[in-house]
């Protein structure tokens, strides 16, 4: 009886001395960082990531890097998707600019999600993170998720998959940030591992971005690739993907949504 | 001894209970007469909901719906105005902030109204004066260094009762006779305990 309550007692501490998830276990995660490259962030970034040998996601905007190759002043920002790519990282669009797409056009909204493609044609995997997620959630309100609709059939017809997160660290928000590592390791418990959304244009992330890792390792969670939750990151960019936007295409998306909105109200 | 292995046992299962979803508290604030908190329900692919619960003197509570440009985005502060009016501060928090709204409602009238937005992602200080409220923004720049810079908003047609300043998020308040805290942990707040004189009540949202 005593070697049964030492055993007991054995796996009651194991736990807490692990640090594991309240249900013994420990999960995958992938860290993603959205809206760079910022050109004195993400290096010190990347040489985190280096140094634990942490595969990450990197959902780029387009609009750092307008006028693509040509535009000298873009040299340094491709030098760091180069690095990302040598490194193991995966990079994804998080389109052209930071908008809420279902609140505008189909139009603009095609167009924002195809501008940023023949700019990293050679450094994109088909994943894309909409801003806001907008377009990506279930909407109760059937014009809403109309548009949601048209927005995410947008992103499939250019032949990326949507990524979200599991995990949202909230890393901008100021006042959730003195909680944002215990809220982390629990999230990571809550949701059994997962895709992690950071923001590399943070001084913040960047600064803490270190310990963060120790403390998910420390907990016996391990690092994994993107590929390990969104199997398509591994494929190449489909060529739909860098398709000249026509008139054609913008009115076809058009009709689309309208015969969505359409349904909608009949129902 | 039987009994401690037993117990050790049950205490494994009761740690291994998964997190369900439920509606957490954001902010509160009080008048003095009622308080007023920002509810938030997430569910996994859908848009967060928003509401306000109002909970008066009496401890009975009222849940106010949100003007629908509003039912998405996330109760970050809220202010007591002159006229029983309630100044509501709100952002929308998935994946990124954006620019903090601020809408005046008025519950005789059961009327919400736009009064000003501050092009502020990041911030957890605020000034509150009687017509206006000053952001400390913090942004970082092209050097990769946080800087703070204050935007003032003023709220036009609007007297804020509560001058002073203030750091988010607003868990705790006391005011006259009533006094109200946000139970649980930070930014998960399951419960809202309101006390007024000797009376006590724990709410949910």
């Amino acid at each position: 009886m005593k070697k049964l309550i030492l055993i007991t007692l054995g796996v009651l501490i194991l736990p807490s001395a692990q640090a594991v998830c309240p249900d013994g276990k420990t999960y995958p995660v992938h860290f993603t960082f959205d809206d760079g490259p910022h050109l004195a962030l993400t290096p010190k970034v990347l040489d985190i990531l280096k140094e634990e040998k942490v595969p990450a996601t990197f959902f780029v905007l387009g609009k750092h890097f307008a006028g693509g190759k040509a535009n000298p002043d873009n040299k340094p920002k491709y030098a760091l998707l180069d690095q990302m790519k040598r490194e193991g990282h995966r990079i994804g669009s998080h389109t052209y600019e930071h908008i809420n797409h279902p609140t505008f056009s189909a139009a603009r909204v095609k167009e924002n999600i195809m501008k940023p493609n023949p700019l990293l044609k050679d450094y994109l995997s088909p994943v894309l993170r909409l801003p806001y997620g907008g377009g990506s959630f279930r909407s109760s309100n059937p014009t809403t998720q109309a548009k949601n609709d048209m927005v995410m059939r947008t992103v499939k017809k250019a032949g990326f998959t949507h990524v979200g997160w599991d995990i949202d660290t909230n890393d901008w928000d100021a006042k959730k940030r003195p909680t944002l590592l215990p809220t982390l390791l629990k999230d990571i418990c809550k949701h059994k591992g997962g895709v992690v959304l950071f923001h590399d244009i943070q001084k913040f992330t960047v600064d803490n971005l270190h310990d963060w890792i120790r403390a998910v390792k420390r907990e016996g969670h391990t690092f994994a690739p993107m590929e390990t939750f969104v199997p398509e990151a591994a494929k190449p960019l489909p060529p739909e993907a860098c398709e000249e936007a026509s008139l054609t295409k913008s009115v076809e998306i058009l009709r689309d949504s309208l015969d969505d909105i359409i349904e909608n109200l009949e129902d | 001894m039987k009994k401690i292995s037993t117990l050790a046992f049950a205490s494994l299962f009761i740690t291994s209970v998964a997190c369900a979803q439920a509606p957490v508290f954001t902010t509160l604030n009080t008048s003095g007469k009622d308080i007023f908190a920002g509810v938030k329900l997430e569910a996994k692919g859908m848009e967060p909901e928003t509401y306000l619960l109002q909970v008066t003197k009496d401890m009975s509570s009222n849940k106010i719906a949100l003007p629908t440009e509003l039912s998405h985005r996330e109760v970050v502060a809220l202010f007591p105005a002159e006229k029983n009016q309630l100044v509501v501060m709100s952002q929308r928090t998935v994946e990124q902030g954006d620019s903090p709204q601020f809408h005046s409602y008025n519950p005789a009238k059961k009327e919400w109204k736009k009064l000003a937005q501050v092009d502020c992602m990041t911030f957890s200080k605020l000034k509150v004066e009687k017509s206006s409220v000053t952001v400390s923004c913090l942004e970082t720049n092209a050097k990769g260094q946080e800087v703070e810079s204050q935007k003032k908003v003023a709220l036009k047609g609007i007297t804020l009762t509560q001058p002073g300043d203030v750091i988010l998020p607003m868990a705790k308040v006391e005011k006259d006779s009533i006094r109200a805290e946000l139970i649980g942990d930070s930014f998960e707040w399951k419960e809202l305990k309101v006390g007024h004189d000797k009376k006590e009540k724990t709410f949910r949202p």
